[in-house]
Protein backbone atom coordinates (compact mmCIF):
# COMPACT_ATOMS: atom_id res chain seq x y z
CA UNK A 1 0.00 0.00 0.00
CA UNK A 2 1.56 3.95 -1.04
CA UNK A 3 2.82 5.81 1.50
CA UNK A 4 1.10 9.25 1.87
CA UNK A 5 4.12 10.36 0.11
CA UNK A 6 3.95 8.31 -2.61
CA UNK A 7 0.72 9.39 -3.58
CA UNK A 8 1.87 12.97 -3.24
CA UNK A 9 4.24 11.84 -5.70
CA UNK A 10 1.81 10.74 -7.80
CA UNK A 11 -0.40 13.63 -7.71
CA UNK A 12 3.06 15.39 -8.58
CA UNK A 13 3.32 13.71 -11.83
CA UNK A 14 -0.56 13.81 -12.44
CA UNK A 15 -0.16 17.68 -12.78
CA UNK A 16 3.43 17.62 -14.58
CA UNK A 17 0.81 15.40 -17.44
CA UNK A 18 -1.48 18.25 -17.20
CA UNK A 19 1.02 20.60 -18.20
CA UNK A 20 2.61 18.28 -20.83
CA UNK A 21 -0.99 18.19 -22.49
CA UNK A 22 -1.88 21.51 -22.01
CA UNK A 23 1.49 22.42 -23.75
CA UNK A 24 1.28 19.96 -26.93
CA UNK A 25 -2.51 20.76 -28.31
CA UNK A 26 -6.03 20.06 -27.37
CA UNK A 27 -6.29 17.80 -24.83
CA UNK A 28 -9.39 18.71 -23.24
CA UNK A 29 -10.44 15.23 -21.92
CA UNK A 30 -7.08 13.74 -20.96
CA UNK A 31 -6.36 17.13 -19.00
CA UNK A 32 -9.80 16.73 -17.00
CA UNK A 33 -9.19 13.38 -16.45
CA UNK A 34 -5.72 13.46 -15.01
CA UNK A 35 -7.23 16.33 -13.07
CA UNK A 36 -9.34 13.93 -11.51
CA UNK A 37 -6.33 11.29 -10.91
CA UNK A 38 -4.50 14.44 -9.16
CA UNK A 39 -7.13 15.18 -6.76
CA UNK A 40 -8.10 11.33 -5.97
CA UNK A 41 -3.91 11.59 -5.04
CA UNK A 42 -4.14 14.21 -2.64
CA UNK A 43 -7.20 12.46 -0.81
CA UNK A 44 -5.59 9.63 -0.86
CA UNK A 45 -2.21 11.31 0.97
CA UNK A 46 -4.67 13.19 3.46
CA UNK A 47 -6.47 9.83 4.15
CA UNK A 48 -3.03 7.52 4.25
CA UNK A 49 -1.53 10.54 6.48
CA UNK A 50 -3.75 9.99 9.53
CA UNK A 51 -3.43 6.97 11.10
CA UNK A 52 -7.04 7.60 12.39
CA UNK A 53 -8.54 6.75 9.09
CA UNK A 54 -7.12 3.26 8.92
CA UNK A 55 -6.85 3.73 4.82
CA UNK A 56 -4.25 0.77 4.70
CA UNK A 57 -5.23 -0.65 1.78
CA UNK A 58 -6.34 -0.22 -1.70
CA UNK A 59 -9.85 1.03 -2.46
CA UNK A 60 -12.44 1.30 -5.12
CA UNK A 61 -14.46 5.02 -6.34
CA UNK A 62 -17.01 3.50 -4.44
CA UNK A 63 -15.27 3.14 -0.96
CA UNK A 64 -13.15 6.43 -1.21
CA UNK A 65 -16.53 8.46 -2.14
CA UNK A 66 -17.74 6.84 1.48
CA UNK A 67 -14.76 8.12 3.15
CA UNK A 68 -15.51 11.80 1.59
CA UNK A 69 -19.18 11.61 2.84
CA UNK A 70 -18.84 10.04 6.14
CA UNK A 71 -15.62 12.06 7.63
CA UNK A 72 -15.93 15.98 7.82
CA UNK A 73 -12.36 16.24 7.52
CA UNK A 74 -13.72 16.00 3.87
CA UNK A 75 -16.23 18.06 3.32
CA UNK A 76 -14.75 21.03 2.33
CA UNK A 77 -14.21 19.27 -0.81
CA UNK A 78 -17.08 16.97 -1.67
CA UNK A 79 -18.47 19.25 -4.51
CA UNK A 80 -15.07 20.05 -6.38
CA UNK A 81 -14.40 16.45 -6.12
CA UNK A 82 -17.46 15.21 -7.30
CA UNK A 83 -17.56 17.35 -10.08
CA UNK A 84 -13.92 16.24 -11.22
CA UNK A 85 -14.90 12.65 -10.75
CA UNK A 86 -18.06 13.69 -12.92
CA UNK A 87 -16.30 15.14 -15.47
CA UNK A 88 -13.84 12.26 -16.12
CA UNK A 89 -16.72 10.04 -16.88
CA UNK A 90 -18.38 12.38 -19.03
CA UNK A 91 -14.40 12.70 -20.97
CA UNK A 92 -13.91 9.74 -20.79
CA UNK A 93 -17.20 7.15 -21.74
CA UNK A 94 -19.59 9.49 -23.30
CA UNK A 95 -19.53 9.51 -27.26
CA UNK A 96 -16.75 11.66 -28.52
CA UNK A 97 -15.14 12.36 -25.21
CA UNK A 98 -13.30 15.48 -26.08
CA UNK A 99 -16.45 17.29 -27.58
CA UNK A 100 -18.88 16.17 -24.94
CA UNK A 101 -16.12 17.90 -22.38
CA UNK A 102 -15.49 20.57 -24.56
CA UNK A 103 -19.41 21.67 -24.96
CA UNK A 104 -19.98 20.93 -21.38
CA UNK A 105 -17.80 22.68 -20.03
CA UNK A 106 -17.41 25.50 -22.18
CA UNK A 107 -13.90 24.78 -23.59
CA UNK A 108 -12.38 28.56 -23.34
CA UNK A 109 -13.27 28.67 -19.28
CA UNK A 110 -11.84 24.63 -18.69
CA UNK A 111 -8.90 25.63 -17.20
CA UNK A 112 -10.49 28.10 -14.66
CA UNK A 113 -13.85 25.91 -14.11
CA UNK A 114 -11.67 22.45 -13.79
CA UNK A 115 -7.84 23.12 -13.02
CA UNK A 116 -8.31 27.01 -11.17
CA UNK A 117 -11.80 25.88 -9.85
CA UNK A 118 -12.40 22.24 -8.71
CA UNK A 119 -9.09 20.90 -8.84
CA UNK A 120 -8.07 24.21 -7.32
CA UNK A 121 -10.10 23.84 -4.43
CA UNK A 122 -8.80 20.06 -3.64
CA UNK A 123 -5.21 21.55 -3.67
CA UNK A 124 -5.55 24.13 -1.30
CA UNK A 125 -7.66 21.61 1.02
CA UNK A 126 -4.36 19.24 0.95
CA UNK A 127 -1.88 21.72 1.23
CA UNK A 128 -3.85 22.86 4.54
CA UNK A 129 -4.41 19.24 6.14
CA UNK A 130 -0.79 18.29 4.83
CA UNK A 131 0.63 21.64 5.78
CA UNK A 132 2.27 21.90 2.52
CA UNK A 133 1.76 25.21 0.99
CA UNK A 134 3.46 24.30 -2.21
CA UNK A 135 0.44 22.24 -3.36
CA UNK A 136 -1.74 24.94 -3.91
CA UNK A 137 1.03 27.73 -4.53
CA UNK A 138 0.62 30.36 -7.02
CA UNK A 139 3.12 28.68 -9.63
CA UNK A 140 0.63 25.66 -9.22
CA UNK A 141 -2.30 27.92 -9.91
CA UNK A 142 -1.58 29.18 -13.14
CA UNK A 143 -1.99 27.71 -16.42
CA UNK A 144 0.13 26.45 -18.45
CA UNK A 145 2.64 28.20 -20.77
CA UNK A 146 1.16 26.92 -24.28
CA UNK B 1 -42.65 -16.65 -13.91
CA UNK B 2 -39.17 -16.04 -15.05
CA UNK B 3 -36.40 -16.10 -13.24
CA UNK B 4 -34.87 -13.16 -11.46
CA UNK B 5 -31.35 -14.62 -11.57
CA UNK B 6 -30.88 -15.48 -15.00
CA UNK B 7 -32.55 -12.73 -16.70
CA UNK B 8 -31.19 -9.27 -16.63
CA UNK B 9 -33.99 -6.40 -15.65
CA UNK B 10 -34.99 -4.42 -18.01
CA UNK B 11 -36.86 -1.03 -16.93
CA UNK B 12 -40.41 0.40 -17.38
CA UNK B 13 -40.94 2.44 -14.52
CA UNK B 14 -40.58 3.29 -11.31
CA UNK B 15 -43.94 4.17 -8.97
CA UNK B 16 -44.53 5.62 -5.45
CA UNK B 17 -45.75 2.76 -4.21
CA UNK B 18 -41.97 0.72 -4.61
CA UNK B 19 -43.28 -1.56 -7.29
CA UNK B 20 -41.71 -1.38 -10.29
CA UNK B 21 -42.42 -3.20 -14.02
CA UNK B 22 -39.91 -5.20 -15.40
CA UNK B 23 -39.09 -6.49 -18.92
CA UNK B 24 -36.62 -9.43 -19.22
CA UNK B 25 -34.76 -10.03 -22.27
CA UNK B 26 -37.00 -12.73 -23.60
CA UNK B 27 -40.02 -10.69 -23.13
CA UNK B 28 -41.49 -11.23 -20.30
CA UNK B 29 -43.11 -8.50 -18.36
CA UNK B 30 -43.57 -8.57 -14.62
CA UNK B 31 -44.25 -6.76 -11.54
CA UNK B 32 -41.70 -6.99 -8.97
CA UNK B 33 -41.14 -5.02 -5.32
CA UNK B 34 -38.25 -2.92 -6.33
CA UNK B 35 -37.04 -3.98 -2.43
CA UNK B 36 -36.29 -7.53 -3.73
CA UNK B 37 -34.62 -6.39 -7.15
CA UNK B 38 -32.16 -4.48 -5.43
CA UNK B 39 -31.70 -6.85 -2.51
CA UNK B 40 -30.83 -9.27 -5.69
CA UNK B 41 -28.50 -6.59 -7.39
CA UNK B 42 -26.93 -5.89 -4.19
CA UNK B 43 -26.54 -9.31 -2.56
CA UNK B 44 -23.62 -9.38 -0.31
CA UNK B 45 -24.84 -5.85 1.52
CA UNK B 46 -28.39 -7.55 1.49
CA UNK B 47 -26.47 -11.11 3.20
CA UNK B 48 -24.37 -8.56 5.62
CA UNK B 49 -27.46 -6.65 7.03
CA UNK B 50 -30.18 -8.68 6.47
CA UNK B 51 -33.72 -8.74 4.20
CA UNK B 52 -35.36 -6.80 6.28
CA UNK B 53 -33.06 -4.41 6.88
CA UNK B 54 -32.52 -3.70 2.99
CA UNK B 55 -36.31 -3.54 2.25
CA UNK B 56 -35.83 -0.86 4.98
CA UNK B 57 -33.07 0.87 3.42
CA UNK B 58 -34.76 0.41 0.14
CA UNK B 59 -38.12 2.19 1.53
CA UNK B 60 -36.13 5.14 2.76
CA UNK B 61 -33.86 5.53 -0.30
CA UNK B 62 -36.61 5.88 -2.93
CA UNK B 63 -38.30 8.03 -0.46
CA UNK B 64 -35.03 10.48 -0.83
CA UNK B 65 -34.70 10.09 -4.32
CA UNK B 66 -38.00 11.16 -4.86
CA UNK B 67 -38.16 13.74 -3.15
CA UNK B 68 -34.99 15.26 -4.57
CA UNK B 69 -36.04 14.44 -8.04
CA UNK B 70 -39.72 16.42 -7.32
CA UNK B 71 -37.46 19.38 -6.08
CA UNK B 72 -35.32 19.68 -9.05
CA UNK B 73 -37.60 18.58 -11.73
CA UNK B 74 -37.56 21.54 -13.80
CA UNK B 75 -33.65 21.10 -14.16
CA UNK B 76 -33.94 17.48 -15.47
CA UNK B 77 -35.20 15.87 -18.30
CA UNK B 78 -34.98 12.17 -16.99
CA UNK B 79 -34.03 10.06 -13.91
CA UNK B 80 -33.11 6.11 -13.42
CA UNK B 81 -32.01 4.27 -10.57
CA UNK B 82 -29.50 1.75 -12.36
CA UNK B 83 -25.82 0.27 -11.36
CA UNK B 84 -22.44 1.01 -11.57
CA UNK B 85 -19.48 0.04 -9.96
CA UNK B 86 -21.16 -2.67 -8.10
CA UNK B 87 -23.87 0.16 -6.14
CA UNK B 88 -26.76 1.48 -6.96
CA UNK B 89 -26.93 4.99 -8.66
CA UNK B 90 -29.32 7.76 -9.64
CA UNK B 91 -28.18 9.01 -12.84
CA UNK B 92 -29.66 11.67 -13.81
CA UNK B 93 -30.33 14.20 -17.12
CA UNK B 94 -29.88 17.00 -16.83
CA UNK B 95 -32.31 20.32 -19.16
CA UNK B 96 -29.28 21.97 -19.75
CA UNK B 97 -26.57 21.45 -21.66
CA UNK B 98 -24.19 23.33 -20.24
CA UNK B 99 -22.85 22.89 -16.40
CA UNK B 100 -25.53 23.79 -14.23
CA UNK B 101 -24.24 24.50 -10.89
CA UNK B 102 -27.54 25.02 -8.78
CA UNK B 103 -28.11 21.11 -9.48
CA UNK B 104 -24.66 19.77 -8.90
CA UNK B 105 -24.70 21.71 -5.43
CA UNK B 106 -27.95 19.76 -4.87
CA UNK B 107 -26.82 16.51 -5.64
CA UNK B 108 -24.04 16.76 -3.43
CA UNK B 109 -26.69 17.36 -0.94
CA UNK B 110 -28.38 14.64 -1.46
CA UNK B 111 -25.35 12.53 -1.48
CA UNK B 112 -24.60 13.72 2.00
CA UNK B 113 -28.47 12.75 2.88
CA UNK B 114 -27.38 8.95 1.49
CA UNK B 115 -24.50 8.35 3.11
CA UNK B 116 -25.39 9.64 6.95
CA UNK B 117 -28.84 8.53 6.68
CA UNK B 118 -28.73 5.05 9.23
CA UNK B 119 -31.69 4.00 7.29
CA UNK B 120 -30.09 3.44 3.70
CA UNK B 121 -26.56 2.68 5.38
CA UNK B 122 -26.69 -0.75 4.25
CA UNK B 123 -26.76 0.44 0.59
CA UNK B 124 -24.32 1.71 -1.57
CA UNK B 125 -25.83 4.41 -3.80
CA UNK B 126 -23.99 7.09 -5.75
CA UNK B 127 -25.36 9.83 -7.82
CA UNK B 128 -24.49 11.55 -11.83
CA UNK B 129 -25.72 14.62 -13.80
CA UNK B 130 -25.02 13.73 -17.41
CA UNK B 131 -26.01 16.68 -20.48
CA UNK B 132 -28.83 15.49 -22.55
CA UNK B 133 -27.41 14.42 -25.81
CA UNK B 134 -29.70 12.24 -27.29
CA UNK B 135 -29.55 8.58 -25.97
CA UNK B 136 -26.42 7.15 -26.57
CA UNK B 137 -25.04 9.58 -23.52
CA UNK B 138 -27.11 7.84 -20.74
CA UNK B 139 -27.38 4.71 -22.06
CA UNK B 140 -23.46 4.48 -21.51
CA UNK B 141 -23.88 4.22 -18.20
CA UNK B 142 -27.56 2.46 -17.83
CA UNK B 143 -26.41 -1.08 -16.59
CA UNK B 144 -27.98 -3.90 -18.54
CA UNK B 145 -29.33 -5.64 -15.06
CA UNK B 146 -31.19 -2.67 -13.81
CA UNK B 147 -32.91 0.54 -15.52
CA UNK B 148 -35.63 1.60 -13.73
CA UNK B 149 -37.05 4.85 -14.91
CA UNK B 150 -39.06 7.42 -12.60
CA UNK B 151 -42.04 9.21 -13.71
CA UNK B 152 -41.14 12.99 -14.38
CA UNK B 153 -44.89 13.83 -15.02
Amino acid sequence: MPAWTDHLALASRCRSAQEVLHQNGPHSEWIVAIAFYEALHLVEAVAASDPGFQHDRAVTHMERRELIYQHDRFKAIRLAYKELHRASLIARYMEGGYLATDRFFAAPNLHQLVVVGWLGAVRRWAAAELKLPDIASPAAMAPPKG
Amino acid sequence: MPTTTKNPFHHLQWDSDGKAVFHTADGDRFVKDVAEVVEIIQAEEAKKAGSSKVQTAVAALFRALDEWIVANRERITAAWLTEHDRALLLLVVQKSDTYDQALSESLVSLDERLALDAEIAPLRVDTLAIPSWGDAPQSTFLSRRLQLRRKLG
